[in-house]
């Protein structure tokens, strides 16, 4: 989140200089999204640091889910949607031609605001997309999958006698563990997260908010929420969006004491919403 | 930016801090100042005054922080919000340290008692002590108004109290040894003058969490804690 392009004002970028050890996993540049001719994002520019958690935060309306659905192609679904700019992910370009829409969705995951398991068993949730996508030969590969990717959304330990139950049930929190499961079982690169913890209690909350911590170590994570505090626990780095435009990125910390643009200090401390 | 958030009792609760800092800060500078004058009046009532008042600041003290805290478990403050909590439970500390100061200095009252040494050096030593009170006063003030430039100015008059402190010491050092009879009240006045000027670094060190409650930057003698220069009228 170090980049600033020329042609649009750039966003103050608050905190140290990022760390040269740190990789930009995606980078979006001048992204301008349009509802039925109708701006919803104006010339955003952001990176997307490997193996950190990015937090995008702002009001309702401020275009954060929006880039959020840019990052894997999501608003490709609705026909009057716009999309303008360039997102990329390593050196290709996400919306070139030739891009295999199901294979971006591959290697970007996403879990929803409420939990949408499948109204399958708990083993067939994570199963589904290891089959769709070839990734097991035998069934002794996808039961490792299947295990592996349940223990680490943390849920194995919950579900592992009862494989054939139905997804839908189980509580709320290990429905949303049981999506994250079913993200990372077909291994993305990055997971993109729309206010996972809104539809939770404070401790499924909380081993959500664990589990963010654990799986930044093998992916990179975007998560729009609308808590500043989650934003401020979870996150590395956090992007503020306001009508439209990103107003300031930085690191977590920096942005939470002391950001440097007024709209955020008014955000996060309660002034406008 | 105080009065404006959504949560019109968050807006409430810190000015309810504000206050409680403006009075704890107006009834440090007013002890400053009566311990000042119990001493060179050599007024054993006024100074037993002084000792009782502090206990007032001592509550205050209890009070900010118990307010701080409330306003912290309840409203999750951020950015400035956040800087002014963290800052105020500072602010409170150094104000009851600078109260403690003042008390000490009025104790020492009945010890030092009507001798020569104390007319010789009251010049020097109300000079000091005259100075401290208004740095307490342009630091409280700093912090009410969040004014940069008042908080800058209270760390340079720092620097004027430390040289008037040396000067003082000298001062009392020559009349001891001019007068081996005044070395017990001199070592008195050594205490109090010390008093004095930790009172002095107490304001100082208020000055500098008002310049990071405004700025989000930390300052320590004259320069941010990043060796950037220092930045007035934000």
């Amino acid at each position: 989140m170090h980049t600033n392009n020329a042609g649009t004002a750039p966003a103050p970028v608050t905190g140290a200089p990022v760390d040269s050890a740190l990789n930009i996993k995606m980078t979006a540049k001048d992204v301008s999204v349009a509802y039925s001719g109708t701006p919803a994002l104006k010339k955003v520019s952001l990176d997307i640091i490997e193996n950190k958690v990015t937090a995008l935060i702002g009001p309702s309306g401020c275009g954060k889910t929006t880039f959020l659905r840019c990052i894997n192609r999501m608003n490709d679904l609705i026909p009057t949607c716009k999309v303008e700019g360039e997102i990329k992910l390593g050196d290709h370009d996400i919306y070139a031609r030739d891009v295999d829409v199901e294979v971006l969705r591959r290697r970007i995951g996403m879990v929803f605001q409420k939990p949408n398991p499948f109204p399958k068993s708990i083993y067939d949730n994570v199963a589904y997309g290891p089959r769709i996508h070839g990734l097991a030969k035998t069934k002794e590969d996808l039961d490792a999958i299947v295990h592996k990717s349940l223990k680490r959304a943390g849920l194995l330990d919950e579900v592992e006698n009862r494989l054939d139950a139905l997804g839908t049930s189980l509580s709320g929190g290990q429905q949303q563990r049981l999506c994250i499961a079913r993200a990372i079982a077909i291994e993305p690169e990055v997971i993109l997260m729309d206010e996972p913890c809104s539809a939770l209690d404070p401790i499924a909350t909380a081993k959500i908010e664990e589990l963010i911590d654990e799986l930044k170590e093998r992916y990179t994570i975007v998560i729009v929420t609308h808590s500043m505090q989650q934003a401020a626990r979870v996150s590395d780095f956090t992007a503020y969006f306001h009508l439209g435009e990103l107003v300031e990125k930085g690191e977590t910390n920096r942005i939470f004491t002391s950001p440097q643009h007024a709209k955020t200090e008014a955000y996060i401390t309660g002034r406008i919403g | 930016m105080q009065n404006d958030h959504i949560v019109q009792a968050f807006d409430a609760e810190l000015q309810q801090l504000d206050a409680l800092i403006a009075s704890m800060g107006e009834l440090a500078q007013m002890q400053q100042a009566a311990a000042l004058k119990s001493f060179l009046k050599n007024d054993r009532k006024e100074a037993k005054l002084v000792a009782k008042a502090d206990k007032r600041i001592d509550q205050l003290e209890q009070e900010i922080i118990t307010h701080a805290t409330q306003i912290f478990a309840l409203r999750q403050p951020m950015a400035a919000d956040l800087r002014t909590l963290v800052a105020s439970f500072k602010i409170a500390s150094n104000l009851e340290r600078i109260g403690d100061h003042a008390k000490n200095m009025a104790k020492r009252t009945k010890r030092v008692g009507d001798l020569p040494i104390l007319e010789q050096v009251s010049g020097s030593l109300k000079n000091i002590s005259v100075l401290t009170e208004k740095m307490t006063h342009d630091a409280v003030h700093a912090y009410a108004n969040r004014d940069t430039d008042l908080a800058l100015a209270v760390l340079k008059q720092d620097e004027e109290v430390d040289q008037l402190h040396v000067s003082l010491i000298r001062e009392v050092l020559t009349y001891m040894i001019e007068d081996p009879a005044s070395i017990t009240a001199g070592t008195e006045l050594l205490f109090i003058a010390k008093n004095i000027e930790r009172a002095g670094d107490h304001a100082t060190n208020i000055a500098e969490q008002v310049y990071y409650i405004i700025t989000g930057r930390y300052i320590e003698a004259g320069r941010e804690l990043d060796g950037a220069p220092i930045e007035a009228s934000t």
